[in-house]
């Protein structure tokens, strides 16, 4: 059987608030922002490098 | 017929990867640190199987075991690891973070710093230099989550610590693939 979802939750001590894991997920939000701005401008880099020593598209 | 899942980790294959006891894994997960993301009751007890995510997961909170930090702080970085990748999953359509640090050795790199144990820098490396480094104070964020903490856009590290501890992400899910 593939599982897929979690069934049901069992009653954890929670150490995070809501209020901080409302938190966490806007600043995840943010620094995710940033991390793919990252790595698509080393994706064009990696493009024009690739041009400049002459490699053929 | 039943079909195997490979994806799906049992607590035994996460020990197994992670070289540690069982008991350890338990406490991660019954201290609310680790959330299993495949979970369920059997009677009294609890059947706990996990993803990959989760083993990422396990490796960073048991790096940050090592240092005696408090369970609410692995809890957050552990839980900023996992909306990350959502985050980054909606920029990014199928974006794994452990994948992306396991296959990915030549593109930027994520570094965590724990500067005293209350300030998290967040730092995206290539070729030992900085992309981008923000900061927040990770201990406000859980003693006084209404107080909105700020995000520091650092140019440069902080220098008014004392000690600081660095979770190198790509050589922690490099170790475990």
């Amino acid at each position: 059987m593939t599982k897929s979802s979690k069934k049901s939750k069992e009653p954890n001590q929670k150490p995070l608030s809501q209020e901080a894991l409302k938190l966490i997920g806007h600043i995840a939000d943010i620094l995710a922002e940033e991390f793919v701005k990252a790595i698509k401008k080393q994706d064009v880099e990696k493009k024009e490098d690739g041009d400049e020593s002459g490699n053929i598209r | 017929m039943a079909i195997m899942d490979e994806n799906v980790l049992t607590l035994k294959q996460i020990q197994k990867k992670l070289q540690t006891k069982q008991h350890v894994l338990i406490h991660l997960c019954e201290k609310g640190v680790i959330e299993p993301d495949f979970q369920e009751t059997q009677g009294r007890g609890i059947h706990r199987e996990f993803s990959q995510r989760n083993l990422l997961e396990f490796a960073v909170a048991l790096t940050i075991r090592k240092y005696g930090i408090p369970v609410a702080t692995t809890a957050a970085i552990v839980r900023l690891l996992k909306s990350f990748e959502r985050s980054t999953q909606r920029r990014i359509k199928g974006f794994s973070l452990i994948e992306y640090l396991q296959k990915r050795r030549t593109n930027p790199n994520i570094l965590l710093f724990l500067y005293d144990g209350e300030y998290m820098v967040f730092g995206i490396e290539k070729d030992q230099k900085f992309l981008s480094v923000t900061g927040f104070n990770i201990s406000k964020l859980i003693s006084e989550p209404e107080r909105q903490v700020k995000l520091d856009h650092l140019d440069d590290f902080p220098t008014s610590f004392d000690s600081y501890l660095r979770i190198d992400l790509q050589r922690i899910a490099q170790k475990i693939s």
